[in-house]
């Protein structure tokens, strides 16, 4: 009896410091939802406020949606990180195939420089990547975003894929074999099926990262109506003054897909996040 | 096995083998071909590029004729830092900086994490939920949390931070956050560790569930307290994790860019610079192509070896 008793103040005082450290945590999200409900303009609330008070004001929202062009960057972001995904899911997952069923010589130091290239911040490669895009014309152009998203995820998606690939036993592909199908058949039919969490946990990685993307976007687009979400975010922000209630109700709308995948996949995310490196810049 | 026979069958057997990987070659190009492509062209190729672009002086416009001029983009950033406002002057301050990065974040994340993963795995109930709210700063948008960050760092009193402060009675007056150079870096800093802490968490909470319970148990017979049990047992079974960590979260510091990007530009005067937002700049601001790239070669080999290091601490780790 007494050590429950004992064990129960240890578990009150263990919630009470982590409930101390979420607020820390959270508190500046929260003063972000809050402020996005305030009709506060360019001048901000003094005192700050932490927790929102009624009455919302939602027209910061309306504002911002309906402001110049957002819609089209909403169209812009969705379309451009469908589009990277998809790509990014198909060019890994097959040369994630290629490195786990297939013998060829130099295969292990392929996939070495592969590794030695994920220990290299890749924003260093910017400046010559482009002009190489330049120059094959593609400045400004959706496709060239593209292919340096699918080059981009190669390394990475085949280390992360193959170890997933390698895990699925040979005798499950040797009944498509042996109905005369080709090595394209067992990808399909086969590992792809079986690999749907790892397919899923990459997904959702690869869509929420070309969602927030920037700096690709920043140095290749030139064309206003080109642009994407996190580059309009900062059009929100002024010269000297910004309205942070308006900045702050766009954010959200900008952050309310990732969050929903993220609450949705919360289980998914946290298994990729222990097993992968995730180093995002 | 005769001798002759043996020279035979291995002469016969290279003839095969070169027959055979090109065999192998043909059927496995359509699976890794566009993929090695892409790769080459879009991530190998470009760190080369990055070389010939630092020792010419490379322009993007076209009918340019890039000259060799040697060594002269590493040499000014190198070399002749003692002169205030010279480029070798600011690329030091941002190399600096990145170094400082690395020996605040690095410890404040791992410290952290492991403070906040230790006490989710001690509690009952509750344990995803905290884990959820813990990781929802890794999971928002870069830009979106600066903007965050931009507002509660204001300089006015209305600025979330100083009013807690002045509330607080540890300062008397408004402090400008990111306008001053060292409290503009700790604010970076702060930023780092705010938004990384929840995936050292994560990293840490699931290599405690793999710590066996008797450990705990046995230690807990002879008598051992709280503190004695995480020194002894929790802190050496984590180890190959924390070293995971420390190289991935280095390569992260040696990495930081949108934070300086978004928050301080590098400002004031390059006082908050680092490697890679100062080779972006002096590259699409300035269009010093070639300086740029030069800076980004030092960067590149400096985070190389660094992480080289790391990884030959760790597997000295893991023999012992």
């Amino acid at each position: 009896m007494k050590i429950k008793k004992g064990k129960t103040i240890n578990q009150l005082i263990l919630h009470v410091v982590l409930i101390v450290l979420v607020i820390v945590a959270v508190v500046p999200m929260l003063s972000m939802v809050t402020n996005s409900l305030i009709d506060e303009g360019f001048i901000m609330p003094d005192p700050p406020r932490i927790l929102p008070q009624v009455p919302f004001y939602f027209k910061n929202y309306t504002e911002a949606w309906n402001g110049s062009n957002f819609k089209t960057y909403f169209v812009n972001s969705v379309i451009l990180a469908t589009s990277g995904t998809i790509i990014n899911i198909i060019v890994s997952t097959i040369t994630a195939y290629g490195f786990s069923r297939f013998e060829f010589p130099g295969k292990e130091k392929i996939f070495n420089i592969f590794l030695l290239t994920m220990m290299i911040p890749a924003m260093l490669a910017i400046i010559p990547q482009y002009t190489i895009i330049n120059s094959l014309g593609l400045v400004d152009s959706y496709y060239g975003i593209l292919l340096l998203y699918a080059a981009g995820c190669v390394a990475g998606n085949t280390f992360f894929f193959r170890g997933f690939f390698e895990s699925i036993p040979k005798e499950l592909e040797e009944s498509v074999v042996i109905d005369g199908g080709n090595r394209w058949h067992v990808l399909r039919n086969v590992i792809l099926p079986l690999s749907k969490p790892a397919i899923g946990t990459m997904t959702i990685f690869a869509f929420t990262g070309y969602w927030g993307d920037l700096f690709t976007i920043l140095t290749f687009i030139k064309t206003e109506e080109h642009r994407t979400l996190p580059v309009a975010l900062q059009l929100f922000k002024g010269q000297h003054n910004t309205n942070y209630g308006l900045l702050f109700a766009a954010s959200i709308i900008v952050l309310v897909p990732t969050v929903v995948i993220f609450i949705i996949f919360q289980k998914q995310y946290m298994k990729q996040g222990a097993t992968d490196g995730a180093v995002k810049g | 096995m005769t001798e002759v026979n043996r020279n035979k069958v291995k002469k016969k057997s290279i003839k095969k083998r070169l027959n055979k990987g090109t065999k192998q070659w043909l059927e496995v190009l359509p699976f890794i071909g566009i993929g090695i492509i892409l790769f080459s062209v879009l991530v190998l190729f470009p760190q080369i590029k990055n070389l010939y672009m630092a020792i010419t002086d490379y322009s993007i416009m076209p009918g340019h004729v890039n000259t060799f001029v040697g060594l002269i983009n590493f040499k000014k950033a190198l070399f002749g830092f003692s002169v205030p406002g010279s480029d070798s002057y600011f690329f030091w301050i941002a190399f600096r900086n990145n170094i400082l990065a690395i020996l605040v974040t690095v410890p404040g994340q791992l410290v952290l994490g492991l403070l906040v993963a230790v006490l989710i795995n001690g509690v009952k109930y509750g344990k995803n939920i905290y884990k959820v709210l813990f990781y929802l700063a890794v999971i928002c948008d870069w830009v979106v949390v600066s903007n965050i960050f931009n507002y509660i760092f204001q300089s006015d009193k209305a600025g979330l931070v100083n009013y807690l402060l002045i509330k607080a009675h540890l300062i008397s007056a408004p402090i400008a956050w990111l306008q001053n150079a060292w409290t503009a870096n700790a604010v970076i800093w702060i930023f780092c560790i705010w938004k990384g802490v929840g995936w050292v968490m994560l990293i840490y909470t699931a290599a405690l569930q793999g710590i066996s319970k008797d450990l705990y148990e046995a230690a807990q017979i002879d008598g051992a307290n709280v503190f004695q049990q995480f020194f002894r047992i929790t802190l050496p079974s984590l180890k190959n994790t924390t070293f995971f960590l420390i190289i991935n979260l280095t390569i992260g510091a040696m990495g930081i860019f949108i934070q300086v990007f978004l928050l301080t530009q590098g400002g004031p005067i390059g006082t908050t610079d680092v490697l890679i937002n100062y080779s972006y700049t002096r590259a699409f601001k300035y269009f010093e192509f070639g300086y740029g790239a030069a800076v980004s070669i030092l960067t590149g080999l400096f985070v190389f070896s660094l992480s080289m290091t790391c990884k030959k601490y760790m597997r000295y780790g893991q023999e012992n």
